[in-house]
């Protein structure tokens, strides 16, 4: 899919304009951002409105999320903080002296 | 005023060139200053000209942008321009230009990899070293894995600084558009103040032109007719509609010349 995001105000009507007329293209629209269908029509409106607006838009290919996309370990310290017994406990307390990554060894790893 | 056709000339605050052929639009661009079938002298068209300097029923018109730079016309300053003023030379501050070439592309060999065989090569060396045992092999492929490192490092240092650069680029680009609309914002409370001081008499303008008329619903000649009675413009209007017996009368109801002009064709 590809993340439209726009830096004026005419990028961000034109926008508007595109999502209103193809909503079989939008898969979510976001006040100045939407989410376009990973079709070749969907970047065709993307690169339509970068071709108008040039640096104004912003073009980002994403991709459906799913838990695989993370290796064990994260999903594994996350599950685990969301299901501590004290709400309080900042992650960098809760991960020292166990098996989890710290916060700083998390911010480091590239994905 | 003076305009001049190709075979006549009109002086004062009334011409009338309904019988000449010459088009509404044409008197339009004279009146501008552009190349046209004739000629105007006149002062400068200011902002109420492009609005409703050109009354014929096609007219686009939206009432209330035109009313209030009829206000403006009349000397009247909202509120909110010293902050419109201020907004508009801070978001002309902004720079948006391309300062970095791009090097967004991510290096092909995975700088920690090769940190990682450096540093076995680097070791293996030395065990070599201690044993007395040949080790120029090891020491050519230290140096390639050196050179690739640093290559990688440079490649990764320049991707992170492009995309740095990138994204400041565009918190700048966001921060103008979050003041170019404060600016619309105020513009907006800056029409509605103007509107609402000449709303009066405009609606009266409105009712002597047509009783049954809704001030903000109305034909788009009318509107403009009274729009212009509110107003003051010292350049002249151009008239193709049919609301008064004779250019005369439309030049003292909008107390300014008038261009007369036939429908165009």
């Amino acid at each position: 899919m590809f993340l439209v995001i726009t830096y004026s105000r005419s990028a961000r009507s034109s926008l508007r304009n595109v999502t209103r007329a193809h909503e079989e293209t939008t898969v979510r629209q976001f006040g100045r951002a939407a989410l376009l269908a990973g079709t070749a029509f969907g970047a065709f409106q993307a690169c339509r409105l970068r071709e108008k607006h040039g640096r104004d838009v912003q073009i980002e290919r994403v991709e459906p999320f799913v838990p695989a996309d993370v290796p064990a370990d994260v999903r594994e310290a996350a599950g685990a903080y969301e299901d501590r017994d004290q709400p309080s406990v900042p992650y960098r307390q809760f991960s020292a002296g166990t098996d989890h990554p710290g916060p700083s060894a998390l911010r480091e790893r590239d994905l | 005023m003076i305009v001049r056709t190709a075979d006549r000339t009109w002086c004062g605050s009334v011409a009338d060139l309904r019988a000449t052929g010459v088009s509404g639009h044409q008197v339009v661009d004279a009146v501008r200053g552009d190349d046209a079938a004739c000629r105007v002298h006149c002062p400068p068209p200011g902002p109420l000209f492009d609005r409703v300097g050109h009354v014929h029923p096609e007219m686009g018109l939206r009432v209330r942008p035109a009313l209030a730079a009829a206000a403006r016309t009349r000397g009247l300053t909202p509120p909110q321009a010293d902050e419109i003023e201020r907004l508009r030379a801070e978001r002309d501050e902004i720079d948006v230009a391309e300062r970095v070439p791009q090097h967004a592309t991510p290096p092909e060999d995975d700088p920690a990899a090769l940190e990682e065989r450096v540093a076995e090569l680097r070791g293996r060396i030395s065990a070599l070293q201690a044993h007395d045992i040949d080790a120029s092999d090891e020491r050519a492929a230290l140096r390639e894995a050196a050179a690739r490192l640093s290559e990688a490092q440079t490649t990764r240092l320049a991707a992170a600084q492009t995309r740095q650069a990138t994204r400041e680029q565009r918190d700048r680009r966001q921060r103008r558009l979050r003041l170019d609309d404060r600016i619309a914002n105020r513009e907006r409370d800056a029409r509605s103040w103007l509107v609402e001081r000449v709303r009066e008499p405009y609606e009266r303008a409105v009712f002597a032109l047509d009783p049954s008329a809704d001030p903000f619903d109305c034909d788009p000649t009318t509107a403009a007719l009274a729009i212009l009675r509110v107003g003051t413009q010292r350049a002249p209007v151009v008239l193709a509609a049919e609301q008064f017996p004779t250019p005369a009368v439309a030049a003292a109801w909008v107390e300014g010349p008038v261009v007369a002009c036939g429908p165009d064709v």
